[in-house]
This record gives C-alpha cells, structure tokens and sequence, in this order.
C-alpha cells in the first residue's frame, strides 16, 4: 500500500480546521456554563426576591400583630383581670377579643391568645382558637425568654418572633399589658402561612410551602402541573431564630422568556464564533499561502525549470514569506550558483581537449554535425581537414610523453594561430587533428589555409632543448562535392591524409579513385602495431645453396604476416607502413631474436648453417641498430659471422655516409654483410666498393629473364665476374630451373636461391627439408 | 394672585401669609420646639424618669375626644383650656413637684400653652413630653383606653 503523503496545504488546511473546531466546541461548552451561570443567577436573585418579600410579610404580619394585641391590652379591665389574674374572666375577655380580631381583622389570622402575668406565668388562654394549641401550657416560650431578659424599659416594647408549636410553624407576638406600669404580657399566636402565601400574588410566581414534616401547608393554583426545563425552582428554607425549620418556601419561576433570551444570546455567540472562526481560519490559510504555500511553488517551479533547461542554473529565485523558506530560497541559489559553475565546468571538459584546451572529438563531431546539416539545407559549402603528425610516435617513444604532450600543444597553438575564429580546429585524440573551415567554394582557398599549416609544422618545433622537425600530412574534403554525410565526408578526409603521408605530399585533395584500394591500408596501420605488439608474425627460412658443390650453406630468414582477416599479407604492403609508423624497429628487433634462436636451435641439431635477415633503410638510420645486433648475438650465444644481414641497395644509397659508418661498425663486430636487390638501383659496384661489404644479391628479375634475354645474362656474368673481382661472393635469386642453376654454376655463382631447390617455408618444413634434402644434411656431414 | 413679579422669597412670604389668614386658629399656636426653664423627654426618657421620679404628676393636655383613643397609664386629665394655676394647684402639691406635659404630638399645642401657664404659676420642675401620644404609640408602648 503506498505511504499516504497528504500536501502540506492539506495538512496545515486540516490542522487549522481542527483547531476552529475545537474553538467551536469550546465556545459551545462556554455558552453552556454561562447558561447554567445564568439560571443559578437567575434562582439566587429570586431567592434573595423572595426573601426580601417573605420578610415585608413577616414585618406587616408582626407589626399587624402588636397592633392588634396592643388594642386588646387597652380594654378597659383587662388590666384589672390580669392583675386580679383573674382566669375566667380574662378567658372570656380574650375569647372576646379573638372574635373581634377573627371579625375585623382579615389580615391576621389569630389561633390562640395567652395571657401571663408580670412573671411571664401563664393566667389564662382563649377558648376559641385552634384546638390542637394547648390551653394551659405556654408556648413559643423563647420569646418570653427573650422579653424576660430586657430591661424593665425594654419589656414596654411589643415583640415578634416565628416559630414553632410542635411541628406548626407560627408567628408569636407579645405585648405588655398595662402603660408604664406592666402588669402582665399578652401572647397572640398567628398562623402566617395565609401572609406567606400572598408571596405568589407579590411576586407574580407560583409558591409551595412545605412545613418541617414536610406536609404542604400552600401551594398556589397555577402552580405547574408538570416540570420543564422553562420552570426554574427557586427554594429556601426559613428558619426560627433558634434554627428550627418552619417552612420550605419553592417558588416555580417562569423562565420560559429567559430561556428564549438565552438561547437568542447563546446562538448570537455561536454565531460570532463561528464567524470569528471561519474568519480566522481563512486568515491563517490565506498566510499560509502567502508566506509559505506559494514561495514553496515558487522554488519548485524554479526547480522544475531548472530541471527542464539547465541554462537556467544559476539563476536566482526571489521568493518572500516566512524566514525559513526564505533561507531554503538563499540556499538553493547559492547551490544553484555552484551548480552552474560546476555544470559549465562539466560541459567545458565534456566538450574540451584537456591537454591543449582545443575542442575535442566531441564537440567537432557536433559542429560538423551542424555544419553538414546547415550545408545541405542552405546549399551552403565548407572544407574539411584530417591532420595527423607524421613523426609523432618516435617522438613520443624516444622522448617521453612528456616531451610529446608539450609538442602536441605548441602544434595546437600553430594551428589555432593559422586560422580563423569562425573555423573550428580540434584535435581528435593522439596525433590527430582535424578542422572546419566553413562558407569556402573553391580549392584554392583550402590550399592556402592547408599549405600554411604544413609549412608552420615543417618548421622545427624546440621541447626541452630537442630541436624536434614532426611535419604533418592533411586529408582535404570538401562538402557538398565529396560527400554530404558526415561519415562519409571523414572517411574520405581520412583517405585523403593517408595519401598525402603514404607520399609525403603535405596536403592532398579527396579524389574518387581513393576509395576502396586503400582502405585496408588505412586500417592496417592499427591492425600492424597490434600484430607487432602481440608478436603475429612467423619467420619462413629459404635455403641458400652452395651453387659450386650443391649443399645448403645458409637460410634467408623471411617475414610472414598472416592476418585473421585479410590472410597472407606481404612484406612490401606493411614493411613500409612499420617504417612510417615507427614499429620497423621493433619488427627488427623481433626477427634478429627469432633468426638467431632458430640458428642457434640449428646448430644445437649440428645443422651448423648461417642466417640471413633483410634490414630496411629506416633500419640503417637508427642509431640503436649496433645495439640492437649486438644484443640479439648475445641472447642467441651465437657468433657474429653466422649471421647476415642483408639492405638494399636504394637503402644504403640513401644515405651513404651514414651506412658506410653504420656497416663498418657491424662489420667489425663480425657480422656479414650483403648486398639485397642489386641491380635494380642507380649503383655501380665501383661505388660499392667503398662499404665492407660480403656479397651481393642478384635481382631475382635478371636471374628469371637471363636465359632469355642476351642483356640480362651479360649484366648477371658481368657482375659476377666484378664481384668475384672485388672480393665479393655473390648470390643468385630466383633460380626455378636446373638450367638456371646450370648456367649460373658456369658463370661461377656462389650461392642460389629459389623455387627450384625449396620455396621459403616454416622453421620446422624448413628442418625436414634439410635433413632429407640431397642438397641438405646429408651432405653437411658428408663434408663433416 | 396680587403679588407680582414673584421672586422666590415674595412667593413664600404670599404664601406664609394667606396660610396665616386661613389657619390663624391652629398655627399661631403651633408648638415650639423648647420652652425655657422646662426639660423635653421623649418616650424613652420619659419611662425612665417615671422609675426614677415615683411622684411625677403626669398631666394630659388634651381635650377629652382625643383622649378616647387612648391614654399614658397615670396621665391625669387637665385639658389647656381648663388649665389654671387653681386647676394645678389640685393635681401638683408643690411647686417644686416635677410635672410632665404632653398631647397629641409635635403639631398639637396644648401641653406646650400649659406648661406655659403653669410656669406662670411658678411651677419649676416641669418636663415636656413633646412628641406626645404619637409618638408613644408609634413605639408601641401599651395605653389605656376608658
């Protein structure tokens, strides 16, 4: 189930509505306890009302009272019968009297009349009155207590009290009896419940009096037959001034208006609550917004911007609102900031050579993208150019990289110095470069730009104190005219490059008859320095044969390169290839190992034969070769005069001074020297004569033509004769024939070589030709 | 009215006037609030004086239709208008005897013109109860009535 991720508005929108919510709920529970506050009000007023009114009564009722008593004391005899303490007639008299009081006073509702004597001692009481009042017992005697402790001044004073006569609650009053001189004290009971019960009339509200047992002693008419919530009970009890209960007074207040009025207040404020609320909610959603929701949209926008265009790094947003979003906004821009550098930095090396700060392969692949497009659109033209240094890998290989990377930026700065702003000039890896030169319609214009380059590049670059001459062979293409695809438009640049170095022409223009020849040996250079790494080769071994006695005095040691691919290639295809790469001098190194092991592999079986091995002109320049020779003799534990090493003549012609010193050296150490090819250069064996040289080769052309051609047969008898007249032996290629061998032993020939006796074969052919050949072994230890 | 223009004090004294012309009877006599050599007592001091003074001669000033109504337990009835030094003479043995007056109230004037002439008489010990029976009964002391 995926984790549920609410929005923040949605969160904070939920929070807020929960907390006005609650407010609500609050301001529901605060209308309640006002409500209720208020009833308990309502009921304490009434109560303090009816208290109030309850008292007005009890004061009118008592005042009434006195009154009353007051009047029946001035009779006249009263007093006479209370001093004579005259029980019947004073009986009589108050019988009397409560029919008076019972006839004219409505207001007080007499039950019993007492009568004491100045010593508060019962005389005599009212027959008439309530009969469960006893006659001659006195009651309410607190207040006769009370009078009795006053001062005989104070005692003139009429006195009230409420309460009780077993359970009846009443309202006594006492009179003195008599004027200043008091002969006694008149006692009036009163039932006040009447009085009290005029209280609902008074104050408007429907009463109940309850006595202390609790027997209902009034309860108004309109009192309500059934209890709501608009009946508000107001109750209090009354008490004597000695703490007994008289009465339970229970008004049944009519709230029903209050109510109303209430519940018009509560809903008035549960109004303006929620108004507040949803005032205030709406407020605390639109900050939010403000300072919060929308500067988050803000940055993310911005950072969906930058998502989608990445020029847009580094570009500041502003965002206002709260202080924390504020600083994520600083923050982000100053990581967008070094982002941008960062990505700008990217991009630069992306598309950056770093050794020479030069566009790289990249970024030219791009632009030639770009310009074949646009060219093909706006049927414009441009130029393209493949360079590649022609000595680099010796340099690099003898110098150090160090040395060959500083080289390869001062060639970058020449070339960047010859041309334009508008063209682009990259370098393509190792020794490669290449250029653009757009909105050019004619040759002319590129041979200038390209004659430049070569010129500047032919000129010697100075490294460290090396004074180093690199040059520099450029393929030119132009677009439209030699292709409109940019892959094909590089292939044809390559090819171009390839002629210009094959020939060492400088620069040289695409033409169509380049194409497929020359392919191979455009791949073939990587394909050679793999070969020559790996160590493809194998070495083929023809017998050289003593032309004079018929046995085998020797083996030309022959490279043989068989490729996966292409199958046999020839030694004239990659040897000149090995040569302008620079691998020739490994390759030498690899054969002279090789010849010498296998001859010292001879030797050890007692095939006690010489080895030849061919050595190229770039072989004779290389300051190493005696080096070279010399290690190779001394790894193989073989003497010097078993091996031979065989040049042309074009190679020694080429720089005969050096040769000279070159094959004097290798001829002091021992080694044979021989002359390969002979005849098919310039040379006269006059010249020859000044180089230590052991023997000469005669063309395989003139040995094969000899027999048929009267000119050929001279030169060979000539040379022959010259040779053996210098001292030289001479050797005879491509004898096919038994007439061939038979005309050359005639001439007097030393050695022979050729298809006729046995073809160039592996090392092991090579060592059952020799043990069953008749020109072989058997012969060698026939000769011992 | 004939007084014109009326200030507030020619209003009153029109007024003080045409009240003297109609009830000339009853106000002119209209008690004082003391009389020289005579000692006011209200109905408190009054009853200590009778514990104190067991000879006071309590004398009812009123005529006898008020006196129905009700009356001071020991006031003898002398009304003002029967009131003489040979009247006095009768109910007050000596001079120096204390007497008490008193009548309906504070608005009523016959205790006050018969203490009067009882001073005349050379009565010297007299006490003036000038609230009166009002002011007796609205205390609620106990009365008599005949």
């Amino acid at each position: 189930m995926p984790k549920l991720q609410p929005s923040m508005r949605a969160s904070l929108g939920l929070t807020v509505l929960v907390m006005g919510l609650l407010g609500m709920m609050l301001a529901v529970a605060t209308g309640e306890a006002y409500q209720r506050l208020a009833l308990d009000n309502q009921r304490e007023s009434f109560v303090s009302l009816a208290k109030l009114k309850i008292q007005e009564i009890t004061e009118n009722l008592a005042q009434d009272s006195m009154e009353l008593g007051l009047n029946a004391q001035a009779t006249p005899g009263f007093h006479q019968a209370v001093i004579n303490k005259d029980s019947t007639h004073l009986s009589l008299q108050l019988d009397e009297h409560f029919h008076r009081a019972f006839v004219t006073l409505g207001r007080v509702k007499l039950i019993k009349m007492y009568a004491y004597d100045k010593e508060f001692r019962l005389i005599s009481s009212s027959k008439k009155g309530d009969p469960t009042l006893p006659d001659n017992k006195p009651v309410c005697t607190g207040l006769l207590s009370k009078i009795a402790s006053r001062s005989k001044t104070a005692r003139l004073k009429p006195d009230s009290e409420l309460c009780r006569t077993g359970m009846r609650p009443v309202l006594a009053t006492i009179v003195p009896v008599g004027g200043l001189q008091i002969k006694g004290y008149l006692q009036l009971i009163i039932d006040p419940t009447p009085n009290f019960a005029k209280a609902d009339s008074g104050l408007g509200t429907p009463l109940k009096l309850t006595g202390p047992d609790k027997a209902i002693h009034y309860q108004s008419a309109n009192w309500p037959k059934k209890l709501n919530k608009n009946i508000l009970l107001a109750e209090y009890s009354l008490f004597t001034p000695k703490n007994q209960q008289l009465f339970d007074l229970t008004f049944a207040s009519n709230i029903a208006e209050l109510r109303k009025q209430l519940s018009t207040t509560r809903n008035f404020i549960f109004s303006i609550a929620a108004i507040i609320m949803l005032g205030t909610t709406l407020i605390a959603l639109l900050m939010l917004q403000r300072t919060a929701l929308s500067p988050l949209n803000t940055l993310t926008n911005h950072l969906r911007r930058v998502q989608k265009d990445k020029s847009q790094l580094g570009t500041k947003v502003v965002v206002s609102g709260n202080s924390e979003i504020v600083e994520l906004a600083t923050d982000f821009n100053n990581m967008s900031g070094e982002l941008s550098t960062l990505y700008r930095t990217l991009e630069n090396m992306a598309f950056t050579d770093a050794l020479t700060g030069m566009p790289n392969r990249v970024l030219f692949y791009d632009r030639l993208e770009q310009i074949t497009m646009s060219a093909s659109r706006y049927k414009t033209q441009f130029a393209l150019m493949m360079m590649d240094l022609n000595r680099f890998k010796n340099i690099n290989d003898t110098l150090g990289h160090h040395i060959g990377d500083r080289l390869l930026k001062t060639v970058g700065e020449r070339l960047q110095t010859i041309l334009r702003e508008s063209d682009t000039v990259a370098r393509l890896g190792g020794d490669e470069f290449a250029a653009l030169l757009p909105a050019i319609d004619h040759d002319e214009g590129v041979s200038i730009v390209a004659e430049k380059i070569v010129n500047a590049l032919n000129k010697p670059i100075t490294v460290e104190g090396h004074n180093l001459s690199i040059g520099i062979s450029i393929g030119l293409v132009r677009c439209p005219r030699d292709g409109d695809k940019t892959t094909l438009l590089m292939q044809h640049a390559d090819l171009a490059m390839y002629h210009a170095k094959r020939k060492g022409l400088g620069y040289v223009f695409y033409d169509k008859s380049m194409s497929s020849e020359n392919l191979f040996e455009l791949t073939m250079e990587s394909e050679l320095r793999q070969a020559v790494e790996n160590r493809n080769f194998e070495l083929y071994y023809q017998p050289k044969i003593d032309l004079q006695h018929g046995h085998i005095t020797g083996a030309e040691a022959l490279i043989r390169w068989a490729h996966d691919k292409y199958g046999f290639i020839s030694p004239e295809k990659f040897i000149p290839l090995a040569e302008q790469t620079g691998l020739i001098q490994t390759l030498t190194e690899w054969i002279l190992e090789q010849a010498l092991t296998q001859c010292a592999a001879w030797h050890a079986d007692n095939i006690n034969i010489g080895v030849s091995v061919n050595l190229s002109a770039y072989s004779l320049n290389d300051i190493d070769l005696i080096d070279t020779v010399h290690h190779a003799l001394i790894k193989a534990e073989i003497e010097p005069q078993w091996l031979t090493l065989e040049l042309t003549e074009t190679a020694i012609m080429s720089d005969a001074n050096r040769a000279l010193n070159t094959l004097s050296q290798l001829n002091t150490m021992g080694v044979r020297l021989s002359v390969d090819d002979f005849g098919t250069g310039y040379s006269s064996l006059a010249y020859l004569k000044r180089f230590p040289v052991d023997e000469i080769k005669i063309d395989k052309s003139f040995v094969i033509d000899m027999l048929t051609d009267a000119s050929d047969a001279v030169i060979v008898r000539s040379t022959i004769d010259l040779a053996h007249n210098m001292g030289m032996k001479v050797v005879a290629e491509g004898i096919e024939s038994q007439k061939a061998w038979d005309k050359l032993a005639e001439l007097g020939c030393n050695l022979g070589q050729g298809y006729h006796m046995c073809r160039p074969c592996p090392a092991a052919d090579f060592k059952t030709w020799v043990y069953k050949s008749s020109w072989g072994l058997g012969h060698i230890k026939a000769v011992g | 009215m004939s007084c014109v223009p009326p200030p507030k004090t020619v209003i009153s004294l029109c007024v003080f006037l045409t009240g003297s012309i109609l009830f000339s009877g009853v106000w002119a006599a209209a008690a004082p609030e003391s009389i020289d050599a005579t000692i006011n007592v209200n109905a408190e001091e009054f009853i200590e004086l009778v514990g104190n003074i067991p000879e006071l001669v309590i004398i009812d000033s009123r005529i006898r239709g008020d006196r129905i109504q009700g009356f001071i337990e020991g006031a003898l009835s002398l009304p003002d208008t029967d009131t003489t030094c040979d009247s006095l003479s009768k109910i007050i043995r000596k001079k120096e005897t204390a007497s008490l007056f008193y009548c309906n109230g504070v608005k009523c004037a016959r205790s006050s013109k018969a203490i009067k002439i009882a001073l005349n008489c050379g009565y010297s010990n007299i006490y003036w109860f000038r609230g009166g029976f009002r002011e007796w009964q609205e205390k609620g002391y106990p009365y008599l009535q005949e």
